[in-house]
């Protein structure tokens, strides 16, 4: 009686994991929300490399631009080798070519808010070759004459590239405090996006491995 | 009565096992972990897509979990964020991604499926 209670939790058991994990989502090679078919593929032959950063001893660091099939604005940053943009980590020898592929969604600047007269990024890679290092950069739209980072104790005025790209590299990550960057129109108007200092994952995520910590 | 309830519990312990990796919340923000063209090759991305969200603040830490060792990290406000480790160093089970977005959900992590 007792082994056969047992099986019929089990069984039990089973089913009510799988009605409970229908809800999981399957893994998404691309965001979900909000794109349409043509948002991931690039236009052949819009890419092109706007802008240089060399903030450490290894390739220098580009903001890789491009156009969906949907007529959208493609862009992330990487390391510039031989034509192509992607990481190259210390002690591993091999070139990894960012996946376009699997996004971010591209935008299209008009829907989104301030017409993206500055769409600002501040990406940290701890493990890049030649040493950590941290990339302020995005793009801006026609309106804008130049894009002012305040990062690390230092000021840097930039213009924006031809397909209106620009960025700034910083050695070392995290970086001391916040980060400040500043889009002057050619209005004189200026717009201003804050980043508050880095924000690591709580030691608490040590207590829940292959598990998921969700509101 | 016994039997019925043990097997929930037994069916809530499996659900709770393999977590959501990515999924789509208020506002139609989509976020979490997004693996690319394989769950085993130590690539991905931390991601938060804006989706009909405020254009706040939004953080994205990719991450190796038994040492919280910060693999990639990127903050947006305007745009998606995206941070992506394109490396094959780590295992792809023991990574995760801790996401952040001011005034839509607070810091929390999704971890591989």
């Amino acid at each position: 009686m007792f082994a056969l209670a047992v099986l019929a939790s089990l069984v039990g058991g089973v089913a009510a994991a799988s009605t409970l994990t229908e809800t999981i989502d399957p893994a998404p090679k691309a965001p979900a929300a909000g794109v349409q078919a043509g948002d991931l593929e690039p236009e052949p032959g819009s890419d092109s490399a706007e802008g240089l950063a060399r903030p450490n001893d290894g390739p220098p660091w580009t903001v890789l631009v491009w156009t969906s099939k949907t007529d959208k604005r493609c862009a992330v940053v990487g390391q510039y080798v031989d034509g192509q943009v992607g990481r190259l980590y210390a002690n591993d020898p091999q070139f990894h070519p960012y996946p376009k592929e699997e996004g971010p969604a591209c935008v299209d600047p008009a829907e989104v808010p301030g017409k993206a007269a500055l769409d600002p990024r501040v990406s940290g890679e701890p493990l890049a070759e030649g040493g950590p290092v941290t990339l302020v950069w995005g793009t801006v739209s026609e309106a804008v004459t130049s894009v002012e980072v305040v990062a690390d104790g230092s000021r840097r005025t930039l213009t924006p590239t031809k397909r209106r790209a620009f960025i700034a590299g910083f050695p070392g990550f995290p970086l001391r405090g916040e980060v400040t960057v500043t889009a002057t129109l050619e209005d004189g108007s200026t717009r201003s996006h804050r980043f508050p200092p880095f924000e690591a994952p709580p030691p608490e995520a040590l207590e829940h491995p292959g598990g998921s910590d969700h509101p | 009565v016994l039997v019925l309830a043990a097997a929930f519990s037994f069916g809530v312990i499996v659900r709770a096992a393999m977590a959501v990796h990515f999924h789509t919340t208020a506002c139609g923000t989509g976020h979490g972990m997004v693996h690319g063209t394989s769950t085993t090759d130590g690539k991905f991305h931390a991601r938060v897509d804006r989706g009909g969200c405020p254009a706040t603040h939004k953080g994205c830490v990719a991450y190796y979990v038994p040492t919280t060792t910060v693999l990639a990290s990127e903050q947006t406000t305007t745009a998606n964020c995206d941070a992506y480790y394109g490396g094959g160093a780590y295992s792809e089970y023991q990574e995760a991604a801790y996401v952040t977005y001011d005034t839509v959900f607070s810091g929390h992590s999704h971890y591989h499926h």
